[in-house]
């Protein structure tokens, strides 16, 4: 995604995250966070104190908290390019961060951590004892590929069976993945 | 926002885990975090202050 200005693009992308959120599984606004003239911003559910939150589901008793931080880069035309640096979703029983997780989706880009577990992985909640010893999934960092906030929405609706606030919830999800391609250029 | 709204921010998230403000950063800076939320969400309001 790009733009003439850095917090142009910044909201632009916030807005599409939260209204495909909003149109889909919970009501919750998600708040953005601007340094003035800066490169750099970030977003997540904030309560009415701007403290970070967990937003209900639309059924079912979970939450869901996300955050992105954002940087943009000027390009060579003198628009702005957006690019996400860390990613998490969350699922909890509860709003608030000391609630009980379920499954941590996060992503921490190499510009910002090095020599470590991958960078884009998940945290289960579960603990699979195997011949080869005991397999802790809520402390080991579990691969994936990029999880992008389309995918989580699915897995909420399809198989975790959070009741979509729209029918055409599937169709709002691949137009906002024919979006991602377009601005990232490539597949989600 | 401006750089003395963030830092309020970063002191308010701070507290609720029991820190200050300058003992979070420190310990944000050395990778020296929590799992949940909070620390994530902390984190990443003081990269907004690099």
């Amino acid at each position: 995604m790009t733009g003439d200005r850095p917090d142009e693009v910044f909201r632009k992308f916030r807005d599409h995250i939260s209204g495909l959120l909003n149109k889909t599984i919970t009501d919750a606004p998600l708040s953005l966070t601007h340094r003035k003239n800066s490169s750099f911003a970030q977003f997540a559910f904030r309560d009415e104190k701007e403290f970070p939150m967990a937003a209900p589901l639309f059924s079912g008793g979970l939450f869901l908290a996300v955050s992105q931080q954002l940087r943009v880069e000027q390009q060579p035309d003198k628009t702005w390019r957006l690019e996400t640096l860390d990613y998490s979703y969350h699922l909890l029983e509860g709003p608030d961060p000391d609630s009980r997780w379920i499954v941590r989706w996060e992503y921490v880009s190499h510009t910002r951590r090095r020599d470590e577990h991958p960078r884009h992985h998940v945290h289960i909640a579960a603990v699979v004892d195997t011949p080869a010893g005991r397999l802790d999934f809520d402390k080991l960092h579990l691969s994936t590929g990029w999880v992008t906030v389309e995918e989580v929405i699915r897995f909420l609706i399809a198989e975790v069976k959070v009741s979509p606030k729209a029918e055409n919830w599937d169709q709002e999800l691949m137009d906002s993945e024919e979006l991602f391609k377009q601005w990232t250029r490539r597949n989600p | 926002m401006s750089e003395n709204q963030i830092r309020a921010m970063i002191e308010m998230e701070a507290k609720a885990l029991g820190l200050s403000a300058e003992d979070a950063i420190a310990r944000v800076q050395k990778g020296d975090v929590g799992e949940n939320f909070l620390w994530r969400d902390m984190a990443s309001l003081i990269h907004l202050l690099e």
